[in-house]
């Protein structure tokens, strides 16, 4: 898959997202696409979630938010104001954030069939190498994107 | 006239975001149950009589399109109308669903005022506002 196709998709998605359902918007039209890792990136607090996806193609796809954007996204989401909202509560939400954004990524590839989603869980860390990788400023923080095609997709 | 619903996701955020639009949107509200896979909330239905049902589909231990199935089954059961809202975009999944009964397919990300919206077509847009 072309990157430039790739980091298209993934702002895209990243915008759609948030407008739609955390009522949130990318500040400014700064993506920062990141070929090969975000390791050299100035290490920040954040919650990471992943999952994988099979189908046509299969691959895996993370989401890293630096933690006090995390907090304004789940108060967002959940309606709630940022104080009453649990550590759990935006692990979910970040957890349903990389669900969401995965099945909208993935939709805007024509090649892309049925697909089955695996559950995102909660990861220390954005641990995807050799993925594309797209970071952006919201609110708050940062949102990274990573998605990584497995071979012959 | 209040209203019954159940909510059917194993995502707990997901479960109140959709409690939330319903909540917002105006719908007389009864109770507002909630499953977070096909099993359990075949449980709760033996339980509770609901006037509409919202489920997921990617679930554990019961998936969504199951859940239809047994749904349609039931004697008891097969009357009550589900909305699907799902990440599953594909053409495929909603073909099927809709061949299974749904009576409507909600893509993940949506605006709340599309479930809104769904859920007026299914109870009824005077009825079921307060």
């Amino acid at each position: 898959m072309p990157e430039p196709e790739v980091f298209e998709a993934l702002r895209a998605s990243a915008e759609e997202v948030l407008e739609t359902m955390f009522f949130c918007c990318l500040a400014g039209d700064d993506a920062k696409p990141e070929s090969g890792g975000a390791e050299n990136r100035a290490p920040a607090p954040l919650l990471s979630s992943r999952l994988s996806f099979r189908g046509a193609p299969s691959g895996v796809f993370e989401v890293g938010v630096s933690v006090p954007a995390a907090r304004g996204l789940a108060a967002n989401f959940l309606g709630a104001e940022e104080p009453e909202v649990s550590g759990k509560q935006v692990a979910d939400v970040v957890c349903e954030l990389a669900n969401v954004l995965c099945g909208s990524v993935l939709s805007r590839f024509r090649t892309a069939s049925v697909f089955d989603l695996s559950p995102p869980d909660l990861t220390p860390a954005l641990d995807c190498p050799e993925a594309s990788r797209c970071s952006f400023d919201i609110a708050g923080g940062m949102l990274t994107i990573a998605l990584r095609f497995e071979e012959g997709a | 006239m209040p209203f019954n619903a159940l909510i059917v996701d194993d995502s707990p955020a997901m479960r109140v975001f959709v409690r939330r639009v319903l909540e917002l949107s105006g719908f007389a509200s009864g109770a507002c149950l909630e499953a977070s896979d096909g099993e359990q909330a075949l449980a709760l239905l033996k339980r509770q009589w609901v006037d509409v049902i919202l489920t997921d589909i990617n679930m554990p231990v019961m998936d969504g399109e199951e859940f239809v199935r047994r749904l349609d089954r039931d004697d008891a059961l097969k009357a009550i109308p589900v909305l699907v809202v799902s990440t599953d975009r594909s053409d495929n999944r909603v073909q099927r669903m809709l061949q299974l009964g749904v009576k409507g397919y909600i893509k993940k990300p949506f605006f709340p005022e599309t479930l809104r919206d769904k859920l007026e077509d299914v109870l009824g847009a005077t009825d079921a506002r307060t």
